[in-house]
């Protein structure tokens, strides 16, 4: 039923995939508030620690069971725990593919703006309320965000369908490097506008006192998971075309790395830009505080308007940010192609299947902004549930087994020590605490236990997890029998 | 800018700078030593 599987042409064609997909808009928009908002340097230390102690080892779990099964995640739970856990991979699974319903609408949002900049919209003079009725003109016209949210998801889907070595392999090779080169550019700009040094001083200011705070800590990790993207089954779907004989720590310290530098590159454009263009430092603040979505398309895309040569440096950034979006949607278009893969279709059939369903599933979200922050939140909580059911999965098969056999292998760069298992074991104990956090948070607000037409609360995500966990309960007996057995890959060779 | 918020951003960029050239040449010469040794 399976077919033998494709390969990653070399290791670099691999780190660019698997940095493609960490490196995604959460390190522009997110990073720099994150940072700012949770005293600086403090919190860009807690931030390594996450990354290097808990998003690294997670990631190394992911490879390694992505290598061993040869199987998408639905499968590879299966395989790799036991029959009885199917559901699982079905929950990581099903929480990717929802994710890239609604991330394609996002990247469908970069692709509009590198079109505007193309056409010279942010030119000198525009103002904030020039640039907010651009983009609530653009998200209240559903002809526009469908023909981009359709746009996003078709390019990518050609990307994918063309395989691994010819597709997501080739489009990774040219697009990461880009997205690099766009950062450092708009980054050399920025710091060096009169004024900037505000804004360094913003992110790097070390408060030491934060370094006691919990919520700190609580923030880092956070952002080291939904910036990494360890714990979602990404790293499962692409280990599956990883060369049998590959270095996993390596790997996995490769993209934690990469992905932190992402971000860091993002923050040395994002905070220069908004201090040294604000009228004021308390402008700038406020600016800064605003993240997201607001930040990028409104104060930053007015602020690019104030500066000369703005419209390129804009035109630079947005097309960073549509790199961005668009290397990481590849990975979650994948995750729906290969599960079905694995039950028989071809990669065109399955393509074709998975972008349609995520064209037609992200239309609601296309349409409304709390249906689409409703998803954003409801699948970010998810995933952090996936994370766990994948290091339940490491812990069940033996986390000392894993660090043995699998990673410390004798073609590793680097051996993975006893920090290794004892990570993996604290590894569900943080994000349980994440949750747990978030549930407290949740339990707080006047409308906790509202389902529908809420964009945040206890109520709706209870309820979609409900869900989640009855389809992958319900099609538990069929995808077992339905998955036939992970393929090794055939051609095996050497060289980056 | 502040000195110490200078120190931390020479730390935290220097820092990462090192640590990614230390991890890609690791990665470089144990592929190359692998390639002789074929």
């Amino acid at each position: 039923m399976s077919q033998k599987k494709e390969q990653f042409g070399s290791r670099w064609g691999f780190v660019a995939a698997a940095l493609g997909m960490a490196i995604g808009t959460g390190n522009i928009w997110r990073f720099p508030r994150e940072a700012a908002q949770n005293g600086g340097g403090p919190f860009l230390i807690a931030w390594t620690v996450a990354m290097l102690f808990w998003a690294v080892p997670v990631l190394a779990a992911e490879l390694v069971i992505g290598r061993k099964t040869r199987l998408g995640t639905i499968g590879s739970f299966r395989d790799f725990v036991g029959k009885k856990y199917t559901w699982m991979g079905t929950w990581v699974g099903l929480v990717c593919i929802l994710i890239m319903c609604i991330y394609s609408v996002l990247t469908g949002w970069c692709m509009k703006y590198t079109t505007l900049a193309l056409m010279g919209t942010f030119k000198s003079g525009i103002t904030t309320e020039t640039t907010q009725a651009i983009w609530d003109n653009f998200t209240a016209s559903p002809a526009q965000t469908l023909l981009f949210h359709a746009l996003a998801i078709g390019l990518s889907g050609l990307i994918v369908i063309k395989g691994i070595k010819g597709g997501i392999e080739k489009a990774c090779k040219i697009m990461i490097p880009t997205l690099f080169a766009l950062l450092i550019v708009a980054a050399i700009r920025a710091i060096t506008l009169p004024g900037a040094a505000a804004g360094l001083e913003y992110l790097f200011s070390p408060k030491w006192e934060m370094l006691a705070s919990s919520r700190v800590w609580v923030e880092a990790f956070t952002q080291a998971s939904w910036s990494t993207g360890a714990g979602w089954g990404f790293m499962i779907t692409y280990a599956v075309y990883m060369r049998a004989h590959e270095d996993v720590a390596g790997n996995a310290l490769i993209i934690g790395v990469g992905d932190n530098i992402g971000a860091l590159m993002a923050g040395l454009v994002v905070l220069p830009a908004i201090f040294a263009l604000s009228p004021s430092v308390e402008a700038a603040t406020q600016t800064a505080l605003t993240g997201g979505s607001g930040l990028t398309f409104v104060y930053l895309a007015q602020l690019f308007g104030t500066m000369p040569g703005g419209n390129i440096i804009a035109l630079f950034f947005f097309a960073a940010m549509t790199l961005a979006a668009m290397s990481s949607l590849l990975p979650m278009i994948e995750v729906g192609v290969l599960n079905l893969m694995d039950m028989g279709l071809t990669r065109k059939t399955a393509t074709i299947a998975t972008i349609t369903f995520g064209f037609l599933a992200g239309i609601p979200a296309a349409f409304s902004m709390t249906f689409f922050n409703n998803q954003d939140n409801v699948t970010a909580y998810g995933l952090w549930v996936s994370g766990l059911f994948i290091m339940f999965a490491i812990i069940k098969y033996g986390v000392e087994k894993v660090r043995k056999e699998e990673i410390n292998t004798p073609w590793t760069d680097f051996d993975m020590g006893k920090w290794y298992t004892y990570c993996t074991y604290l590894a569900p104990v943080v994000t349980a605490w994440l949750l747990f956090d978030t549930v407290k948070a949740m339990l707080g607000e006047q409308n906790r236990w509202q389902i529908f037409g809420t964009d945040w609360s206890l109520g709706t995500v209870l309820f979609q997890f409900a869900l989640y966990l009855v389809f992958g309960l319900l099609t538990m007996k069929y995808f077992n029998s339905k998955i036939g057995k992970g393929v090794l890959p055939e051609i095996e060779e050497g060289g980056m | 800018m502040s000195t110490q918020a200078l120190i931390m951003m020479i730390v935290v960029i220097g820092g990462y700078a090192v640590g990614a050239f230390l991890l890609l040449s690791k990665v470089f010469n144990a592929q190359q030593a692998r390639g002789n040794k074929k």
